[in-house]
């Protein structure tokens, strides 16, 4: 590995890392303070609050994703593609399942984020081991 | 897409590494454009050949050339 993806490899773990521990933080805090908040501007501020450190998350990836190499690039575009069509058969089929009321699956937003970007590390994981 | 990577980084006794050093790529892609499983941009090729001093023909061979 060149010495430059070396050093952009290192900035990106402590900044994603970084961004991780303070959405951790951040989600906690603002359910611990939303307990006793009446609704208004400072709840919503609090529910907001974790879009923060996701946003700072997301800088850091993208700043990795321009100093990786073309082939990296390449794997991380085509898994991210891979990952929306897989994402979009199984929100299709749950949703498909809910409406003929065979099966019903509660299924919380908030988890949408996280699901999809281990899907994305999964497919990437198998591009790089084909590749 | 066929490549004599291997040989002309043999040639100059050079590992995957000081390969990918001299390209600014990963040492996994320089393994992978030598096996012949990813295929460089016009871009990576043309730095490849002046990396190797050598015209990009000569280290590349599309596979119906390879064919006639």
């Amino acid at each position: 590995m060149s010495e430059r993806i070396k050093s952009a490899a290192s900035r990106y773990k402590v900044e994603f890392g970084g961004a991780m521990v303070l959405y951790g933080a951040v989600l906690f805090g603002a359910m611990y303070l939303s307990k006793n908040a009446e609704p208004g501007l400072w709840l919503t501020s609090l529910a907001l609050s974790p879009v923060v450190p996701l946003i700072l998350a997301c800088i850091a990836f993208f700043r990795f994703y321009g100093s990786i190499d073309e082939r990296e690039r390449r794997m991380a575009s085509d898994a991210a593609a891979l990952s929306l069509v897989i994402g979009i058969f199984a929100a299709l089929t749950l949703g498909f399942l809910k409406s003929f009321g065979v099966f019903y699956f509660e299924w919380d937003m908030l988890w949408f984020g996280p699901f999809l970007i281990a899907l994305w590390s999964a497919v990437r994981s198998v591009l790089i081991s084909k590749r | 897409m066929e490549n004599h990577l291997k040989y002309l980084r043999a040639e100059k006794s050079w590992s995957q590494s000081d390969l990918a050093e001299r390209l600014d790529v990963s040492r996994q892609t320089v393994n992978s454009l030598e096996r012949g499983k990813y295929d460089p941009s016009l871009p990576l090729a043309f730095k490849i050949a002046h990396v190797f001093a050598r015209p990009i023909e000569e280290i590349f061979i599309a596979k119906e050339e390879k064919k006639r």
